[in-house]
Formats: structure tokens, C-alpha cells, sequence
């Protein structure tokens, strides 16, 4: 990575915050909020490798190599070939974020940006997702704002029971009625989490088959909410190819909740109008059961959701049905809580099964978690939770002390141990990880926190699988500056 | 100059003798005082008690004792010599008796009544043998239904006045009442408002409008208090102690504060017994959140008038634990404004994707304002987190979460372009077809792949490009192997993007 390009996030810093002093010097009002974001990170990556075919031990396609892994062995090779873990490697990706709020142009119009920097100090950055992109914007848009619409052009989140997702173009959510919204998007799509059009490279970069048009994507939604007790929400989506060839993706979707009290019932639907099934369908009702306990129980189907661009929806991939309970208890004042979790799912008949190997088609998962603030300042938290699942099987705790030094400051030490069972790739033994992360207010509007954290595999069944051995460490100094808008 | 010394020795003398007689007058004061005239060596004098306790049937109370004057008749040094005495004070109480309303309830019943009915010792042999009337007496009508004189629903009013019309009891009697078993009760102070006017009457027994001051913020508008009258003594007795805001059994529900705004809606009164406004804006600063006519309702602080609750440095979770999982359904529902509290910061520190971080204010709010309550997101959501939003370690962790959709990884992250450029890094993705021993090493692992691939597809998205899977799946430049399944809708799909089946028909 260039100088320059290590030294982007500090320009942009600088540019912004000068933007601010600038704003407020002519009479704006604005408040820049940032984010430095350090971590330290060990890993071991696989490595292609290769032994000799005569160290091999076994016959067939597939051998044991001497350290324990498998390899692949073609008859005539004079080498058989695999992975192992290399060298272990480290990086130190840093990722700083801005963001920037102007106001005082006039009533109800605002400025607003977020931008999302990227750099590293050292290791071998290509083991950190995207830590070759220097620079996100993630958001840039002006908005007006009056009572019965608000109007946004620019860069914007959309944030909807499909998702949540930027998208460049415009924003128009009328009220016409109290309680009733519509609300309408538009503008070219960006790929979600990327932040960059469909054509943008992200996608060209990994796959043979990316989408060569940018999207064009239209939403509606319409919200109702007749009381303070129910709220209901429809939406549609619909993302088409610029050339009109065809479409990325057209969904459909509902929301609702119905709160009394402390209780409440909720629901969703999502669906896929390409495939004609639904991706989603819960409902979940949570209601407090006699003294300090509350319960909520659930039941979901789901089928996963892929875009249009992709052959992954032709596969015809099967979800599961699901019912989830929790318990949660609070006895005396509240400085206590305990939670208790239980689930089950069956998983949809994908009318593929073999007599060569069949994969279970359920999972079930238990869990227990709680706190206890034995005084304000001190809290104790902890946790089991085993997880039996088609392709991946997990057994975690976790516990920590955790003592506040005051208003944004903090102090605590945790531990954690787990172990995973993977169905297509066996991995053994325990991680144990031990670490410690604080907290401290540098002044009324900025905070530094940083923990570190060192993990040790331990009775790593071969050589050959992956080693979470390793060390991890973080700081953030977070702050903002500028004015508060006041109401 | 001369003034000056003056009133030196105003301060130096005249100060120290008043404390001084004050304090003696006090002493003398606190004597218990006795009731020294000989009844039984007048028995032959005084046929009849109202002779000299006409008060009894007049209900005049300064004909209730004899006077001086009335001594002095015979004690007059020359018949018989002098005497020093002179009638009582009324008593310092505050009971409540009335002769003449017992005289004639009594007689009303037709019971015969005496003086010494109430006042002979018990087995006297002389007729003027009387004391003071004890409790018991009172106690053998006014036989309480309950066996503890201080039971809960007792008329207190029967026998005793108003603590505030009891104006003669210092405060160190009034510091020795009894405490009813019932104000011992863990949820007594949550809930001790008088219902009836009876009870209130009883509460007014014990208690002045300076008994509810010291805990209740809105004493100023509740009837039950007003109607109470303020007294020093009580005031002198409550100075000092702190305020008792015990958490009333509704507030022990885990998600408490989740759903606490109906409450207040329905009942704004019985939340100003404790809280004021501040205790709202504590959390709701600058009123987010909470409709401000319901923050409204709550009084504000007065000087010098109680506290209230003070939330402030108090850790809370305002949403039911675990709501960082499940919030989807109340955000995008619009049951919850989330934008009330949260700027959109917030929501893109963790949704913005690609190991995004922690917002960079906490519990961030619109103007960006660092809360007050000190809690990170991270902190909400995951004690020990690498500083994100995921757990400690979740690289390591996460499969699990992905086999079992419990985090829907796709609301954040481009599963295409985020997780198979992590796995090729990590030497986990695939590099072509089937090259490497990854799928538990079983040789006939092509054959069973299937199954797994519909069960969880996004994991083979994971680490597959497309075109690994057209190797056999293209009709066109693979083996034409079918991967629809049951009740695929080819006609649909095709209607939507007929390009993305080109990859595998020519004439789709």
C-alpha cells in the first residue's frame, strides 16, 4: 500500500474537520463524530502444500499425510496435494469513520455525510477483508425535512424489513395522515455491505459471473400505525437491470407488532416474487409471566434468499422450520438476569438424499447466559450455549468481570472457551481464550477503549488443521465535536 | 464603642443564662408530673365526683378539675392549714375521650355506669381509691377484631386524634409510636396510599403531611397528602433521613423498562409518587423517545422538596435482553422510532458490514451527544467483543451462526463478496472444482454433495465461485447435470432474469 494511500483516512479527517470549522464560521451549525479503529490480529491462514505420493499413507484418492492431513492424491502424481497451516501472519488494519452533520440552512434542511477509511500499519493486509479499500463513502445526502414529508438526495440508507442497504438517487416518505407513511426510493443500487455499484469490481473480483449492469432499484413502503400499540408495514423491491434484460431482484415484505404492556406480538413475511416462496415468516410473542420472569416463544420459517444474478436460486435451496423459546428472570432489584434458551428446527426435504452419506436434517440449540451487578459498579456476566446444527456443531462459554470506572470508563477482564464440529471438516480440541478491554472518558465528548485478548488451541488433533492460537487486540478513540442541534 | 461592648456582653451573659433557664425549664418539665391529691383522705368530704369534677357531665374542660380557689375554702391556714396545689394541665395525649358521649351511649343501652367503673383500683376497699383510667378499660368495649392493637384496618379514630391536633405530645413521644407489623411488609412503601377515607383518617393518626414530603416529589398534588397538616415536630423528626424509593414489584420484570411508557400513560400519578422529569430525561434526553406530554406529566424537582429518583450513572438496558438479535421486526414495523434515540451511526456501525466497529458514542444519539450511562454498544451486546459487533473471536465462531441463520449475515454483508474473499485469504475457498480434501475427505463426496448444498446453501456460496458448480450444472459448458429441484418454477424465475439462465440453456 502507497504512503498515499496510508495516509488517506488522515486527509479526509482533516478535510472534514475543517469543512466543520469552515460551517461554523459562516454561520452553520455542524457536529463531526469520529472513530479510529486499531485492531492487532493473528491468524494462520491454509496453504497449499504437497507431499510425496509415497509419504502418503493409504491408497485411493484420498491419503494421510504424515502430519495428520489429508491429501489428495491423483494416480501418477508423483506428489499428493493439500493444505496445511502456514506461517502465522498478522495484521493491523486501521479503519477510521467519520461522520459529518450540518444544519442551519435553513428550517429542516441538513447536510450529512459518512465516510469509512481504510488503512493498515504493518503485517500482511491482505488477510483482513477489504482492508485494500482506502476509502467508503458510506453515505452523503441533503435532506429536507417538514411536517408532512421529508425529501433525501444523495448516497442513503435504506433501512426496511428486507435489510439494510445504501443506494445512490432519492428519498420521498409523505405523511399524509398522523400515523400513516408512505414512503418511496429510488436510484441506482449498491451492493450491500460493499458500498459500490454492482459493476464496481467487488464482485468481478471473486466471481466469473458478476453482473456486468448497474441496478436500478424502485421501493415502496407504506406504514401504519393507528396507536402507540400497533404498527403495520408493507414494502415492495424491486432492482432491475439498467438495460432491462432482466431483474437482480424483486422482493415483497410485511412487518407488524402489537404491544400491550410489556407483552407483545410480532410478525414478519418476506418474500422471493422471482422463486414464489417465502424466505421469512415469523412470529414471536414476548409477554412478562408472573414476578420477575418474562417468556417469548417463536416460530419461523426460512429459506435463504439469493439475488437474481446469481445461478444459487435455480439450486432450489430448502430452509427450515423453527420454534425458539427464552425465559428470562430478574429476581430483586434488577441486578440479576438470567436467560434460558431453547430451540428446535427441521430442515425442509431437499429430495437429494443418498445411500452415501446423509446429513442430519435438525438441530436443536440450548442456552444459558446471565448477569449480576452484586453493586452498581461491578457486573459479573456469563454464559453456556451448545448449538447442534446441520454443518456446524458448537459448544461456547464465556465469563467476565466487568467494574466502571465512572460515566464512559470501564475496566473488565474475560474468558471464554469453545469448541467447534464442523460436518464437512473435522476439527478438534478446545480454545481457550483469556483478555482483558478498558474504557476511558478523555473528556465530556471523547472516549479511548481498547482489550486484548490471546487464545490457545489446545489438543489440536493433527498438525493439519487450523491453529487459533493466536493474539487480538483493538483500540478506538471515539469523539465528536461541533454543535448539538437542540430542540 | 460603648454599643459594641454592649452587646458583648449581651452575647457573653445574657445568651449563655436564657439557654440556661431553657434548659432548666426543660428539665423541670420532663419530671413526669404526678397526680399528688389524696382522694381517699377526702372520701367523707365529697359524696359525689362531679362535685369537683363537673366537667365530666359539662364537658367543660376548666370544670374538669377543681380549682385553687376550691381548696382554699377549707385550707384557708386558719381551720386547716394550707396548701400548695393546683389543678392539671390536660393531659398530653392524643386520645380522644368524651364522658358524657360515653355516659350516654351506656345509658342508652341500659348498662349502669359509675365513675368508678373506669377509675377504682382494682379491689380498693374505700370508694375514693381511683386512678387514671387504663387502655384496658377502653380495650374491654372497643375490643379490637383483630388481636394486635396496631393491626391493619383498625379505626385508630375511635380512640385517638389527629397527630397534628396532639399538639401538647413532644417530639419525643411522637419518635416512640409503635410501628403496625404492617409498614414492615416489603411492598408497604410501593403501595401504602390510603383507600378510604377511614384509613386515611388512620394514617393521619401517626403521620403529618411532613411524613410523605420526604419521599413523595409530587406531595403537592396528591389529595391524600394535602389533606394531611404539616406539623414541625414531624418535620423536625424526618430531617435528615433519606428518601426510600424501593423498586415496587411491577419494576422487577426483566423488561421493565421496555415497557414502562404504557404505564405511565395509564397512570402518570402513581409514577409522580417517585419520579420527576429528569428521572425520564435521564434516558430520554431532550425527550427521545417518550412522547413529551407524558414526560410532562411528571412533576418537576422542587428545592428542598424530595429528591426523587435518581437514574443517573445507573446502568440499564432499555430494550429486553437479547433485542439486539430480534429488533429487526419492531424497527422496521415502525413500532419502535428508533431514530428517536439513535442517530443512523448507530444502525451502520454494525449494519454498514465489513467488520464495521462499534459506534463511536455509545448509545449515540441524533445530536451525536455522548450519553450519559456510559454504555457502549459493545458493551450492550457482547462483554468481551473484539471491539465490534460480533463476539470475541467470531471469525472462529461464526460458522455455526451461519448454518443455523440465527444472525442474518446477509442484512450486513455481500455473503458473495465479503465471506469467499475472507475464505480464499484464508486458503478456505476454492480454486476451481473439487481439488482439495476439504469435504471430510470422503472420496465419494461428490455424490452426496447435494443434500448439503440445499440444506445450506450460503455456505457453498461461501467458497465456490459460480462457475465451479457449471462444471456439471451447465447444459451449456458443463455436464447438464439438473440442479432444479421439486416445484421449481422455471417459467417464473426466467420471467424475472432470463440472462442468469443462459449461463446453463441456450434457449431458456
Amino acid at each position: 500500500m502507497s504512503l498515499c494511500a496510508r495516509l488517506a483516512p488522515i486527509f479526509l479527517g482533516a478535510i472534514l474537520l475543517g469543512t466543520a470549522t469552515a460551517g461554523e464560521a459562516f454561520g452553520q451549525d455542524v457536529r463531526l463524530t469520529g472513530s479510529t479503529n486499531l485492531r492487532y490480529v493473528e491468524l494462520r491462514p491454509f496453504v497449499p502444500d504437497s507431499v510425496l505420493a509415497v509419504d502418503a499413507e493409504g491408497t485411493g484418492l484420498y491419503r494421510q499425510a504424515a502430519d495428520g492431513g489429508v491429501v489428495r492424491c491423483v494416480a501418477g502424481d508423483t506428489f499428493c496435494r493439500g493444505t496445511r497451516p502456514g506461517a502465522t501472519t498478522s495484521t493491523v488494519p486501521v479503519v477510521q469513520d467519520l461522520e459529518l452533520s450540518a444544519w442551519g440552512f435553513g428550517e429542516g434542511i441538513r447536510v450529512y455525510g459518512q465516510v469509512r477509511g481504510r488503512t493498515g500499519l504493518g503485517g500482511n493486509p491482505d488477510i483482513w477483508p477489504q482492508a485494500d479499500d482506502a476509502f467508503d463513502l458510506l453515505s452523503a445526502y441533503g435532506e429536507l425535512t417538514r411536517e408532512r414529508y421529508r425529501v433525501r438526495a444523495g448516497r442513503q440508507w435504506a433501512t426496511s424489513g428486507l435489510g439494510f442497504y445504501n443506494f445512490d438517487g432519492l428519498a420521498l416518505m409523505l405523511i399524509p395522515v398522523a400515523g400513516l407513511s408512505l414512503e418511496g426510493l429510488a436510484g441506482r443500487s449498491l451492493v450491500r455491505g460493499i458500498n459500490e455499484p454492482r459493476t464496481g469490481g467487488a464482485l468481478a473480483a471473486i466471481d466469473d459471473l458478476a453482473p456486468v449492469e448497474p441496478g436500478i432499484m424502485m421501493s415502496a413502503r407504506v406504514q401504519y400505525q393507528p396507536s402507540g400499540r400497533l404498527s403495520l408495514t408493507a414494502l415492495y423491491h424491486r432492482d432491475i437491470r439498467r438495460d432491462r434484460a432482466g431483474l437482480y431482484s424483486e422482493l415483497a415484505g410485511a412487518q407488524g407488532v402489537y404491544r400491550f404492556g410489556q407483552a407483545s406480538a410480532e410478525g414478519a413475511l418476506e418474500a422471493d416474487l422471482a422463486t414464489g416462496q417465502l424466505n421469512e415468516a415469523r412470529v414471536r410473542v414476548r409477554t412478562p409471566l408472573i414476578g420477575s420472569t418474562a417468556i417469548a416463544a417463536e416460530v419461523r420459517r426460512y429459506r435463504p434468499y439469493f439475488e437474481l444474478w446469481t445461478i444459487w436460486g435455480a439450486f432450489s435451496p430448502v430452509g427450515f422450520d423453527e420454534g425458539r423459546v427464552n425465559l428470562t428472570w430478574a429476581p430483586g432489584a434488577g441486578n440479576l438476569l438470567l436467560r434460558g434458551e431453547g430451540s428446535y428446527r427441521a430442515y425442509h426435504d431437499t429430495g437429494t438424499e443418498t445411500s452415501v452419506g446423509r446429513f442430519r436434517t435438525d438441530g436443536w440449540g440450548v442456552g444459558l447466559d446471565g448477569s449480576w451487578s452484586p453493586r452498581d459498579l461491578w457486573q459479573v456476566e456469563g454464559g453456556y450455549r451448545l448449538e447442534v446444527s446441520f454443518g456446524s456443531t458448537r459448544s461456547e462459554g464465556h465469563a467476565g468481570v466487568r467494574r466502571r470506572l465512572g460515566e464512559l470508563s470501564h475496566v473488565s477482564v474475560n474468558a471464554l472457551a469453545f469448541q467447534r464440529l464442523y460436518e464437512f471438516r473435522l476439527e478438534e480440541g478446545v480454545v481457550l481464550g483469556i483478555g482483558a478491554d478498558a474504557s476511558i472518558r478523555l473528556t465530556e465528548r471523547s472516549r479511548l477503549a481498547g482489550g486484548l485478548t490471546g487464545y490457545r488451541h489446545l489438543d489440536r488433533g493433527t498438525q493439519a488443521q487450523m491453529d487459533w492460537t493466536q493474539l487480538r487486540g483493538h483500540v478506538r478513540l471515539e469523539w465528536t465535536v461541533g454543535a448539538e442541534p437542540g430542540l | 464603642m460603648i454599643g459594641g461592648r454592649r452587646r458583648v456582653a449581651v452575647r457573653r451573659f445574657i445568651l449563655p443564662l436564657a439557654i440556661l433557664c431553657v434548659g432548666a425549664g426543660a428539665l423541670v418539665a420532663s419530671f413526669p408530673r404526678v397526680d399528688e391529691f389524696p382522694h381517699e383522705a377526702h372520701e367523707g368530704l365529697f359524696p359525689v365526683c362531679v362535685g369537683c369534677h363537673l366537667g365530666v357531665e359539662t364537658g367543660v374542660a376548666a370544670e374538669l378539675f377543681p380549682q385553687r380557689a376550691s381548696c382554699a375554702a377549707c385550707h384557708d391556714g386558719v381551720r386547716v392549714e394550707p396548701v400548695e396545689w393546683s389543678p392539671p394541665d390536660s393531659r398530653a395525649s392524643n386520645l380522644t375521650f368524651s364522658h358524657i358521649r360515653h355516659a350516654e351511649l351506656l345509658e342508652g343501652r341500659g348498662e349502669s355506669v359509675t365513675c368508678q367503673s373506669c377509675h377504682a383500683v382494682a379491689d380498693a376497699p374505700v370508694r375514693m381509691a381511683v386512678s387514671e383510667a387504663g387502655a384496658e378499660g377502653c380495650l374491654a368495649c372497643h375490643a379490637h377484631e383483630a388481636t394486635d392493637h396496631l393491626a391493619e384496618g383498625r379505626d385508630c379514630t375511635a380512640c385517638h386524634v389527629p397527630l397534628s391536633e396532639a399538639d401538647r405530645l413532644p417530639v419525643e413521644r411522637i419518635a416512640t409510636f409503635p410501628v403496625p407489623e404492617s409498614h414492615t411488609a416489603p411492598d408497604f412503601v410501593s403501595a401504602h396510599a390510603p383507600e378510604t377515607s377511614l384509613d386515611q383518617a388512620s394514617c393521619a393518626t401517626c403521620h403529618t403531611r411532613d411524613t410523605c414530603v420526604r419521599c413523595h416529589v409530587n406531595a403537592g398534588s396528591v389529595d391524600a397528602i394535602v389533606a394531611l397538616e404539616p406539623d414541625m415536630r414531624v418535620a423536625l423528626l424526618e430531617e435528615g433521613r433519606d428518601p426510600e424509593y424501593p423498586l415496587p414489584a411491577t419494576h422487577l420484570s426483566p423488561d421493565w423498562s421496555w415497557g414502562h411508557g404504557d404505564f405511565v400513560s395509564v397512570d402518570p400519578a402513581s409514577c409522580g409518587n417517585c419520579h420527576t422529569q429528569p428521572t425520564c430525561t435521564t434516558c430520554h434526553i431532550e425527550g427521545r423517545g417518550a412522547p413529551g406530554s407524558a414526560i410532562a406529566t411528571l412533576p418537576v424537582p422542587v428545592p428542598g422538596g424530595a429528591p426523587g429518583v435518581d437514574l443517573t450513572g445507573v446502568e440499564r438496558r432499555v430494550h429486553p435482553a437479547g433485542f439486539e438479535a430480534e429488533h429487526a421486526v419492531f424497527a422496521a414495523s415502525g413500532a419502535l422510532q428508533c431514530t428517536s434515540c439513535h442517530a443512523q451511526e448507530y444502525c451502520t456501525a454494525c449494519h454498514a458490514g465489513t467488520f464495521s466497529e462499534a459506534p463511536p458514542s455509545g448509545d449515540a444519539s441524533p445530536a451525536g451527544s455522548i450519553s450519559s450511562d456510559g454504555i457502549s454498544y459493545t458493551q450492550l451486546i457482547h462483554s468481551g467483543s473484539d471491539g465490534g459487533y460480533h463476539p470475541a473471536n467470531f471469525l472462529e465462531r461464526h460458522a455455526t451462526e451461519v448454518f443455523t441463520a440465527r444472525t442474518d449475515c446477509q442484512s450486513c454483508h455481500s455473503t458473495e463478496a465479503f465471506c469467499r474473499d475472507c475464505h480464499a485469504e484464508m486458503g478456505l475457498a476454492s480454486s476451481g472444482r473439487l481439488n482439495t480434501a476439504f469435504h471430510t475427505a470422503q472420496p465419494l463426496w461428490l455424490l452426496a454433495h447435494g443434500q448439503a448444498a440445499r440444506l445450506n446453501l450460503e455456505s457453498c456460496a461461501a467458497c465456490h465461485a459460480q462457475t465451479d458448480c457449471l462444471a456439471c450444472h451447465s447444459g451449456i459448458q458443463g455436464r447438464g447435470v439438473n440442479p432444479h429441484g421439486p416445484g421449481f418454477d422455471a417459467d417464473r424465475m426466467a420471467s424475472r432474469n432470463r440472462v442468469t439462465c443462459q449461463w446453463c440453456h441456450l434457449n431458456p
